[in-house]
């Protein structure tokens, strides 16, 4: 974003772009065609807010999280933490880096180790990062992370597998695993979305007063645009690996700007049985990524393509803090 | 095993094996969750819906080329993409595919099983209309298993909802969503966050998790999760009893509940 913001970004992305060959025969070596999953995004993340990123599956929500991690390397593009460049920084100074990110993935049935006792599991970043010098001060810290995701008495808990664990209790155990070194990023890939809805609201409830009392800034990763307002300060819309609509969470889905987020917004079920036929306007499934629609890439989609659309349009700003990539952006109606 | 099934009056659970067969498929059918994974990678969609027709009558190639063209064209498919295979389709046209496969038969009954929760919102909206107007035309009965009240708010007349194998409330959709009266349902519903709502507001949630059904339970199976459990609650079940006209409730203290 080129607003003047409030506070400092605690992470920057510029440009980022992350391409995957498709091989084009079982045993051709010809790489000519590229899966877009991430196409050049733009994105800041101030020190202590929320920013959610929402988007269908395909949109390249999960490969920029893993971008973000490095756990994959981008094509083109740059990333910075509180200033470092994490592209160039050698395995010494990521290793370092790594200590202040940390991740909480969907299936909490599936990111747990079935063989580990509870101290076991939230220990290892402790363990990975050679914090764990003396026995009773990492228990300490397991303690101490335990009792701050609500398992208590966090000693209960120690000698425990996560089969004896309820989902929503696996879910705080990977998010004490998460908090345990102290980061100040979390990236959160769908945490609430394998949870059944009663514990939904439990978890989401969680991780707002973990962002308070830690002071924590999370990456939010979910397809729930409602979940999304909820959670988080900031939104980002993703549609098909591009950012096209960004701004304070409430502002984006009380007045949405790109046809995609309203769409999307319309789509969105609610409880409440008179608004069910809704009509949506938008026809058809995502493109593929491998061939990327010319132009604006939500076009063949759109209801209110027009004759600027054939020239893909950059981030326009819609308002304070608020920007789509859509010509009608300029024109609000 | 103990109770009653009925299908127009005929109890099913008396019924053998081979009865059954004709029954299944073609007088009450199924859409399964996972339209990913439920077709079969190795045929042609119409030889894998052809495959269901034949189960249940004598059908010359001609017939099913004819009723798969048919079928496509009801879920609203190009009937030229029949001889595909499921990788070429996308998971919501997929999906599309297991509700032609379901109707096949000309089914009385369609239960359709968390019909839209592996796909993407804009895509689950398309289903959702089109299982709807499908419903309207061929005139189905249809039942609908979700754990998502939205999609029941979206689609259905009458809801029931269970807690721990039992019935806790069934009613038509406008009162259970109006005025829930079981505190099960009001906390289920109070925990969805929704755009409506101030951003600001808490969810609440429902605290603990549902009781083990291998040992013992209270009689009421939410006591221990209730808000408003009393004495009584772990000592008699509550009865489904009627609240208002055609909508009911098995709580002992709905009345108190829905007075505060």
């Amino acid at each position: 974003m080129n607003s003047p913001s409030p506070t400092e970004p605690l992470i920057a992305i510029k440009d980022l772009k992350k391409w995957y060959p498709v091989r084009k025969g079982f045993l051709s070596r010809a790489k000519s065609e590229f899966v877009h999953a991430v196409d050049g995004v733009t994105l800041d993340i101030r020190k202590g807010e929320a920013l959610s990123l929402v988007g269908e599956s395909g949109c390249g929500k999960t490969t920029l999280a893993r971008l973000m991690l490095r756990l994959v390397d981008p094509t083109e593009g740059t990333i910075t933490l509180r200033g470092q460049d994490l592209l160039t920084a050698n395995k010494r100074e990521m290793h370092r880096i790594r200590t202040q990110m940390q991740a909480v993935f969907q299936d909490p049935y599936a990111s747990l180790d079935p063989k580990q006792t509870i101290l076991q599991i939230v220990s290892e970043p402790l363990t990975v990062n050679k914090l764990d010098k003396k026995h009773s001060d990492t228990l300490d810290r397991v303690t101490a992370a335990l009792t701050a995701v609500g398992l208590n008495p966090p000693k209960s808990f120690l000698g425990k597998f996560p089969y004896e664990l309820s989902g929503g209790q696996r879910q705080r155990v990977a998010l004490a695993r998460a908090i345990v070194i102290k980061p100040s990023l979390i990236v959160a890939d769908e945490p609430v979305s394998m949870l059944d809805v009663s514990i939904r609201a439990e978890i989401l409830g969680l991780m707002l007063k973990l962002k308070r009392e830690l002071n924590l800034t999370y990456l939010f990763i979910t397809h729930d645009l409602a979940v999304a307002r909820y959670i988080s300060d900031r939104m980002a819309v993703m549609y098909l690996g591009r950012v096209v609509e960004i701004g304070p969470a409430e502002e984006v889905c009380s007045n949405p700007v790109h046809p995609y987020t309203k769409a999307l917004l319309l789509a969105l079920p609610t409880t409440d049985p008179r608004k069910r036929s809704v009509e949506i306007g938008i026809k058809g499934e995502v493109p593929s990524p491998v061939n990327i629609p010319a132009g604006c890439r939500f076009k063949p989609r759109c209801p209110y393509a027009f004759e600027k659309c054939p020239v893909e349009p950059e981030l326009l700003r819609a308002g304070n803090h608020h920007y789509a990539a859509c010509y009608l952006a300029e024109s609000p109606s | 095993m103990d109770g009653k099934i009925l299908l127009h009056s005929d109890d099913l659970l008396r019924r053998s094996e081979d009865e059954m067969r004709e029954v299944r498929w073609g007088k009450i059918s199924m859409i399964f969750q996972g339209a990913l994974n439920s077709l079969n990678p190795v045929l042609s969609v119409k030889e894998q819906i052809g495959e269901a027709m034949q189960a249940h009558g004598n059908f010359s190639g001609e017939e099913v080329d004819m009723a798969v063209s048919r079928l496509f064209k009801a879920v609203r498919l190009d009937p030229e993409r029949r001889t595909n295979y499921p990788h070429e389709f996308s998971g919501g046209m997929k999906q599309r595919v297991m509700i032609a496969m379901a109707l096949a038969c000309n089914p009385e009954v369609v239960i359709a099983d968390e019909p839209t929760t592996a796909l993407d919102v804009i895509v689950q909206r398309q289903i959702l209309e089109l299982i709807r107007s499908l419903r309207d035309e061929l005139h189905i009965s249809m039942i609908l298993i979700t754990h998502d009240l939205s999609v029941v708010a979206q689609l259905c007349d009458k809801a029931v909802i269970m807690y721990a194998g039992k019935v806790v409330e069934k009613g038509d959709l406008h009162s259970i969503f109006e005025s829930p009266m079981h505190p099960y349902t009001r906390a289920l519903l109070k925990s969805i966050p929704k755009m409506e709502d101030a951003k600001t507001q808490e969810l609440s949630y429902i605290h603990g998790s549902v009781p083990d059904l291998t040992g013992p339970v209270p009689a009421c199976r939410f006591y221990g999760r209730c808000p408003h459990a009393q004495k009584i609650c772990e000592e008699v079940d509550p009865p489904l009893g009627e609240s208002s006209r055609g909508n009911y409730v098995a709580c002992h203290f709905w009345r108190q509940i829905a007075q505060a």
